[in-house]
């Protein structure tokens, strides 16, 4: 598209320079991760630094994908407990805040409780470690994924409730009155008028919180101690704090490890377009 | 109203203008034989948000087959009794019947009621018929019927080929008609209309009413319509409801309330241009009540008021309001020669709007507007002769604002 504006020469160069500066700010770690996954150890240690890989060495990830290997097996059981808690999170935290977010902008439920919940997430959470320890202890639940399932729900929820809550608030009432005047229930009109047009926001809500849920390291660290319930984050933590260090192995577990929330994203991507409420209301 | 009726009200001009308004329109909140009959009943509705109120004691009937308009000026609380009636709003006190049965606290997804939003609240996540037919599906009506009866609307307000479209790709008047033809469908007791007009264009505006009109006519719902437009009203309406400021100021018919307005609120507010309101003095000559109008550029006018009523006559020697529609001044002579006065009148300026021209002049002190026929070739500062139509005259209380 061109733009219409007329802009000064220089202008344009100091845009494109930015975005190119703004561009390598964020690619170059990635590039380098990349890079450092595909290089063997000698090039990763030579002084100074081999910045293009002398051979390129696809060996750590065939290690890592295999389970028959303790690396491997290693990798691969932190990677489906941390696909299975961070998607468990989701579905959960997005079923509750939607109806949650549904009481309280439509049926006045009270926002004091909404900022209670709100305020849950404000605090560090350092102080609720003490207290959750013993009670998952209690219950028998320490280094399971049920365990990291809770932790990451009353995480997220809030989180969820207020995002659809913003995006529910800005609907037009008129819809949901005019289904109800139809004869539909409070379900029937959440379900059949008001989910599919807040789909988008469901989208990006659930594409945030499994990202916050994928990523989380402090919970599944002292919550986990064995490959049951250990996440992501974790292992590469423990890759890392091997007596010998292979810089190549951390990177390859780095790159595969966010392929998930990168192929979750470009999944959610479908969901959030603009202008699906186009043409309820007005002209 | 006839003369008798006027002399009746007259003895309660002190009353409120809610009974003065109806008294031939039985709204006697005693007689629970009225709300059998009747299609919607409601009983000293009252709504208020905090300290402020919003509805006042709203008592009204209409028969099956009835169009009730609600009109009145923006904010007079007419769109907040409409959603009342719907069951969008909470009442705060009073009772509303549909067929008899008391529907105040009932869920509107019960009520057995249609509505047609201002903004149409189309579901944009579903095609036209989808939205046609989610009154028949909420009610597990089969497919085979559901599919028959969506079509038979569509056939109605001619949406056959839009069937399969989203309502983002409709143009507003179409999505007037998806909006209609979803209340249509399901043959509601009731059928409620929120200024559903107001979004389109003013062609479109006058096409859509005459349908809504045809509509009306052929399927002989009934219907409560809200309003701000007073042409709509008048020519929508079996019954008006005038409203300002949460009052009801007039019910009935729109003759009633065109000829008869109950006070100034109403003659001012009905008819465009709006009636004249002019100063004048009761003068008792003999049995004979004359009337008399002052003007700075010639002689007073004074004339006879033949069919004086008891009331009227109790102002003698005080001032009075008249009431006078443009029409009723004019270059042509009144239909009736017995309630006519002719007089000549100085114009002090002119619109012409192509059937008629609207003359200026100067009564009392106030602006009066005349309408001369259209080939007048009368000009600005000229002298004319008027022809004063005493027919359809009202006549006003100046302290209480009442017809008399």
């Amino acid at each position: 598209m061109h733009s219409t504006i007329k802009r000064p020469r220089y202008l344009s160069y100091l845009l494109y320079l930015s975005l190119i500066l703004l561009a390598f700010f964020v690619l170059a770690p990635v590039l380098w991760l990349l890079l450092m996954s595909l290089s063997s150890p000698t090039d990763l240690t030579k002084v100074p630094l081999q910045w293009i890989p002398s051979q390129w060495d696809f060996s750590r990830y065939a290690l890592l994908l295999d389970w028959q290997n303790g690396s491997g097996e290693r990798f691969l059981a932190a990677m489906l407990n941390s696909l299975i808690i961070a998607t468990s999170a989701t579905v959960i935290a997005l079923f509750a805040g939607v109806l949650a977010a549904y009481a309280f902008s439509r049926r006045n439920a009270s926002m004091l409780l909404m900022f209670a919940f709100l305020a849950t997430i404000m605090m560090p959470p350092i102080t609720y470690i003490l207290p959750l320890y013993s009670a998952f202890s209690e219950l028998g639940i320490l280094n399971t994924k049920v365990a990291l399932i809770i932790c990451y729900c009353a995480m997220l929820i809030p989180f969820a409730i207020w995002l659809m809550k913003t995006n529910i608030d800005v609907l037009p009432q008129e819809i949901e009155q005019a289904a109800m005047i139809e004869g539909a229930g409070t379900f029937y009109t959440l379900r059949k008028v008001v989910l599919p047009i807040i789909l988008p926001a469901i989208g990006a809500t659930a594409m945030l919180s499994f990202l916050t849920a994928w990523d989380e390291f402090f919970y599944a660290l002292i919550f986990s101690s064995d490959l049951s319930a250990k996440t992501i984050p974790v292992a590469i933590a423990d890759f890392s704090a091997g007596r010998v260090t292979d810089f190549g192995v951390i990177a390859s577990v780095g790159v595969l490890a966010s392929v998930p929330p990168v192929l979750i994203a470009l999944f959610f991507q479908r969901f959030i377009v603009s202008g699906l409420v186009g043409g309820s209301v007005k002209g | 109203m006839s003369e008798s009726n006027n002399s009746f009200t007259s003895n309660q001009v002190s009353d409120d203008t809610v009974r003065v308004a109806s008294a031939n329109q039985s709204i006697n909140p005693n007689n629970s034989a009225d709300r059998d009959d009747a299609i919607l009943s409601i009983r000293s509705l009252c709504k208020s948000y905090y300290d402020a109120s919003i509805l006042q004691d709203i008592n009204l009937d209409i028969n099956s087959g009835d169009f009730l308009v609600l009109v009145g000026p923006s904010g007079c609380g007419k769109s907040t009794l409409l959603s009342c009636i719907g069951g969008l709003t909470d009442v705060t006190s009073g009772e509303i019947f549909c067929k008899g049965k008391n529907i105040t606290q009932l869920d509107p997804a019960k009520r057995d009621i249609a509505m047609v939003f201002q903004s149409y609240a189309l579901f944009p996540n579903m095609t036209v018929s989808q939205n046609i037919g989610f009154g028949l599906e909420v009610r597990k009506v089969p497919a085979a019927e559901r599919e028959q009866k969506i079509q038979q609307v569509a056939e109605i307000l001619h949406l056959q080929p839009l069937l399969d479209r989203t309502p983002a790709q409709l143009s507003g008047g179409q999505r007037q008609r998806v909006a209609m033809g979803r209340a249509l469908v399901r043959d509601p007791t009731l059928f409620l209309f929120d200024e559903p007009l107001s979004n389109l264009d003013a062609k479109l505006r006058l096409t859509m009413r005459t349908e809504i009109k045809h509509l009306h006519q052929r399927l002989g719902g009934t219907m409560v319509y809200v309003t701000h437009d007073q042409v709509e009203a008048m020519t929508l309406a079996s019954k008006i409801v005038v409203l300002n400021q949460g009052v009801i100021q007039q019910f009935g018919t729109p003759e009633d309330v065109y000829k008869r307005p109950a006070n100034t609120f109403v003659a001012e507010f009905m008819g465009s241009p709006a009636m004249n309101l002019i100063q004048a003095k009761v003068l008792m000559e003999g049995g004979d009540v004359k009337i008399q109008i002052q003007r700075e550029d010639g002689p007073a006018i004074i004339f006879t008021e033949a069919a004086a009523t008891d009331a009227l006559r109790a102002f003698a020697n005080c001032t009075v309001i008249v009431g006078l529609r443009p029409e009723s001044i004019s270059d042509l002579p009144a239909r009736d020669p017995q309630r006519s006065h002719s007089v000549k009148c100085r114009i002090d300026y002119l619109e012409g709007i192509g059937s008629d021209v609207y003359a200026t002049l100067k009564l009392a002190g106030t602006d009066v507007v005349s309408r001369l026929h259209g080939d007048s070739t009368v000009r600005a500062g000229d002298t004319q002769q008027l022809h004063f139509d005493l027919s359809n005259i009202s006549y006003f209380d100046p302290s209480s604002q009442l017809r008399i």
